[in-house]
């Protein structure tokens, strides 16, 4: 146990050399602040966040604009929104260009990778990071990370909404009978009546997604759960 | 500041599309919507509650609603408002910065928008049509200060008129300016006919101002006079000019308005109006403004459809002289003329139909046997109809041995089907309660009429009440006025003896409590519960009418059946409540424009509203004239001590 910190502390240690960009030691530095399991869900720092990318498979696919936006104390600041297009070096597969309307044209308007990494995390900071199935944006993130030559990942604490909805509609036990296309974004929004104009690009799928995390706080309160470590496990 | 965003583009384009965000320019509202926060409220949750301390924001319902109450002495609640989408309330804090005066509660799951005052605030000091809206109580929940319907009828009509792209020129608040001295052509009453038709001709005037002395005007006399009686021999062209000058002149101050110039010569049918100094004869003339003049200021003249219809030989163009008047009220109501200007000027048309068809009757019938008047009753008879109304209205006679009056009713009777025939014709439709002169019941000697009255008066029952608010608006239009007068003053006698029925007349008026709000698609009645239609005539207008007329009877005020002018003068009798009587005059002034514009909208006689043809500023405008009526019913209920009557 005590071996398995030791080189988890050293490997964190050796990860931050004078190569590692600023940013993202300022990023490492903040993590140690992160948010813990009994911080009160009115003091947690959320960035509900999406993606648009070239395709599905986040070996290959590749990120071609994010979406943010800041949601604390249940309240969505819409001060405190991001949006970036990102103009990728090799020319992209943009096998999705039609969901999401984003032309080559305007890709090319877009940040440099390296320069759109940068802004998002710097925005993102330690907050916990929430989206419509936010394994897959979280990991687009990390391929951005490899990309820009960063030997590490993103470390927030998250939340996926779908997941959540699931837990606090369901009473264990049930999980069985849920059909997966009851909890996608579109399905989630109709249900609790949230309005869902502008679908399909980043910021819009953020902004809807971010409603639908006050709704799921609010049935989380109703349910008792209070803190971080509660919502998360 | 950074860019705006796809985010904060969508809250902006939310906001813009309604007011008073609708009216702030386009980059200050893009940067007041970049600092939004969204907050999702429960169905049940409580935002705020009554005497909090103000938040630094103030909200905007973005989906879901928001209910607003007021504890009650009793220690209830008191539905205040109801807010849907795109409604603002919590605006307290930003006015007054004082504690909430109600508690906001979500209705259902809503979503709200929190607006920063701090950054409201420099827009409401720069921006006089976001500050007129606030003044204007527009905001739900109750008023910051109590804000008066002068200021939700100028938010009305500034705030309203925005929206279209072009200004409203309003032709008849303008003045008529005629040239001092280009106006005047004058002689003194000596002048013989001769030189008077020379220097006409000279100065190529169509009529010659005949002045005294001192210059004060006593007559004038037109090129068509001169012809009719100068040609036909009557008079020798050396006759002084004073044989056929026409007198008295009528005089009006210099530079009048266009309506106060259309009013004079409608009423008194001249075609020349003399500007005096002080506007009286006894000053100083200083020009003549013709129709002339004032055809060419206005375009379109309501002068014309009366002389029309005063001098047309086939009666059958009635109709269509009188639906040219329908587009007038139209046009004045886009200009936003002053609804005591068209409500004027409707009247003298309506008035001139019904006088041109019993004129027309009595040359079919032959002379009457004996002495009539025609009664126009309701909204006619006060002078406020604006659309053609279904038509309500009786016939007087004077009293003779019981076989004369039989045979005379048997004429009457004959004459008033066919003035009622010619009245549907034009477009005013049969009374389905048979209110009309035609009806024997209604069609009777004075004193018949007297004892009518007398049952009304002295036994008020459910029925009798609503005679009393139907016919005791009558107006005399054509005939015997003296025969309408002795009926009055019959009338008011008996009033003043029976103590029983004002307070009864009173209990009447109380019967339709206006409702409270607008809510989405639905009425709110004071209960809370929904209603998609909303009768603007049984709801808000009928209890403005019958306050108004029970109080003037109450201060006997004789003689005056016309709303406005009864809160008029109302509010000089009881300067203690001059305040409440000038809003109610100014509520009732907005909810005629709103009927007559629904109505035409429609092509129906505007009774019922849909909410859903109305805008928000409209909803808000109409609520806010809601208050007045309940504040009227409650001094009802208070001066006539009405929770004693059972």
């Amino acid at each position: 146990m005590r071996d398995w910190l030791k080189r988890l502390i050293g490997r964190e240690a050796e990860a931050i050399t004078a190569a590692t960009p600023m940013f993202w030691q300022q990023y490492t530095a903040a993590m140690a602040e992160q948010a813990s399991a009994k911080t009160p869900l009115v003091e947690v720092d959320f960035v509900v966040f999406d993606t648009e990318t070239t395709g599905l498979d986040p070996k290959i696919d590749r990120v071609l604009s994010i979406g943010a936006v800041r949601v604390h104390g249940g309240q969505v600041l819409i001060s405190e929104s991001f949006e970036c297009l990102v103009k990728q070096e090799e020319t992209p597969q943009l096998k999705s260009a039609e969901v999401h309307g984003l032309l080559s044209k305007q890709l090319e308007e877009g940040l440099p990778e390296q320069d759109a990494l940068e802004a998002f995390i710097r925005f993102t900071g330690n907050a916990v990071l929430v989206g419509q199935h936010v394994a897959f944006d979280i990991a687009m993130v990390n391929q951005m990370l490899r990309h820009q030559g960063i030997n590490d990942k993103l470390r927030n604490r998250s939340i996926d909404t779908a997941q959540l909805a699931i837990r606090l509609e369901h009473r264990r036990g049930d999980h069985h009978t849920l059909k997966p296309a009851e909890y996608s974004l579109d399905a989630l929004c109709a249900r609790y009546n949230l309005p869902t104009d502008d679908r399909h690009t980043a910021s819009g799928d953020a902004f809807a997604t971010a409603l639908l995390l006050l709704k799921l706080l609010s049935l989380a309160r109703k349910r008792k759960i209070y803190t971080l470590g509660e919502l998360v496990k | 500041m950074k860019p705006s965003n796809t985010i904060q583009e969508r809250v902006h384009e939310f906001l813009r599309q309604y007011p008073p965000f609708n009216m702030i320019r386009e980059e200050q509202l893009r940067k007041l919507a970049s600092q939004v926060r969204v907050m999702y409220l429960e169905a049940e949750q409580v935002l705020f509650t009554q005497d909090d301390p103000a938040h630094a924001y103030f909200y905007v319902v973005r989906q879901g609603s928001v209910r607003l109450e007021q504890r009650t002495e009793e220690g209830g609640q008191r539905l205040v408002d109801v807010c849907d989408e795109g409604d603002l309330f919590g605006v307290r804090a930003l006015i007054a910065r004082k504690n909430y005066s109600s508690t906001a509660t979500a209705a259902e799951e809503s979503l709200v928008y929190a607006v920063p005052i701090a950054l409201f605030e420099p827009i409401l000091n720069e921006s006089p049509e976001v500050a007129l809206y606030f003044a204007a109580g527009f905001a739900a929940g109750a008023p910051v200060v109590r804000s008066s319907m002068a200021d939700t009828n100028k938010a009305r009509v500034g705030l309203g008129t925005s929206y279209t792209s072009h200004p409203v020129i309003n032709h008849l608040e303008d003045v008529v300016k005629v040239g001092a001295g280009k106006g005047l052509v004058a002689c003194t009453p000596d002048t013989s006919i001769r030189l008077a038709a020379q220097m006409m001709s000279d100065k190529d005037s169509s009529f010659m101002l005949v002045t005294d002395e001192q210059n004060w005007p006593l007559g004038i006399t037109t090129d068509t006079d001169m012809r009719k009686r100068v040609v036909a021999g009557l008079v020798s062209i050396n006759d002084p000019v004073e044989e056929i000058m026409s007198a008295p002149v009528i005089t009006i101050a210099p530079d009048p308005p266009m309506a106060d110039a259309l009013i004079h010569m409608i009423r008194h049918k001249v075609k020349h109006l003399c500007m005096t100094e002080d506007g009286t004869a006894q000053s100083k003339a200083v020009g003549v403004l013709t129709e002339h003049d004032l055809l060419l200021a206005q375009g379109n003249n309501p002068a014309v459809l009366i002389t029309e219809i005063r001098q047309t030989k086939d009666i059958n163009s009635l109709p269509a002289i009188r639906d040219r008047a329908e587009e007038l009220v139209l046009k004045y109501l886009e200009q936003e003329v002053s609804i005591s200007f068209i409500a004027n000027i409707i009247t003298e048309i309506n008035d001139a139909i019904i006088v041109r068809a019993l004129q027309h009757a009595e040359q079919e019938l032959g002379e009457p046997p004996l002495r009539y008047c025609w009664l126009s009753l309701g909204s006619e008879g006060r002078e406020e109809q604006l659309l053609r109304t279904d038509q309500d209205n009786a016939l007087l006679f004077e009293d003779q041995h019981a076989a004369g009056e039989k045979e005379a009713q048997a004429y009457f009777l004959k004459l008033a089907d066919i003035v009622n025939e010619i009245l549907i014709s034009c477009g005013f439709e049969k009374c389905p309660a048979d209110m009309m002169a035609r009806n024997p019941k209604w069609c009777q000697p004075l004193h018949t009429w007297k004892q009518y009255f007398y049952h009304w008066i002295h036994e008020p029952t459910e029925e009798s009440l609503l005679h009393a608010s139907i016919f005791f608006d009558y107006r005399p239009v054509y005939g015997d006025f003296n025969l309408s007068r002795q009926l009055t003053s019959y009338i008011y006698e008996h009033i003043s003896q029976e103590h029983i029925f004002l307070p009864y007349l009173a209990k009447h008026a109380l019967q339709s409590p206006p409702p409270l709000s607008f809510f989405r698609n639905f009425i709110v009645e004071r209960g809370g519960e929904h209603k998609d239609s909303f009768d603007i005539k049984l709801r808000a207008m009928t209890p403005l009418v019958d306050a108004a007329r029970v109080l003037t009877l109450d201060n006997h005020i004789t003689g005056e059946n016309n709303t406005f002018k009864r809160f008029a003068k109302l509010a000089e009798l009881e300067p203690k409540n001059a305040l409440l009587y000038q809003e109610a005059a100014m509520a009732y002034e907005i909810m005629m424009r709103y009927r007559a514009l629904n109505g035409l909208r429609n092509h129906t006689s505007g009774r019922y509203l849909n909410p859903n043809q109305l805008n928000k500023l409209e909803r808000q405008a109409l609520r806010n004239t809601f208050k007045p009526i309940s504040d009227i019913q409650e001094l009802l209920q208070v001066r006539f001590q009405l929770s004693y009557l059972g």
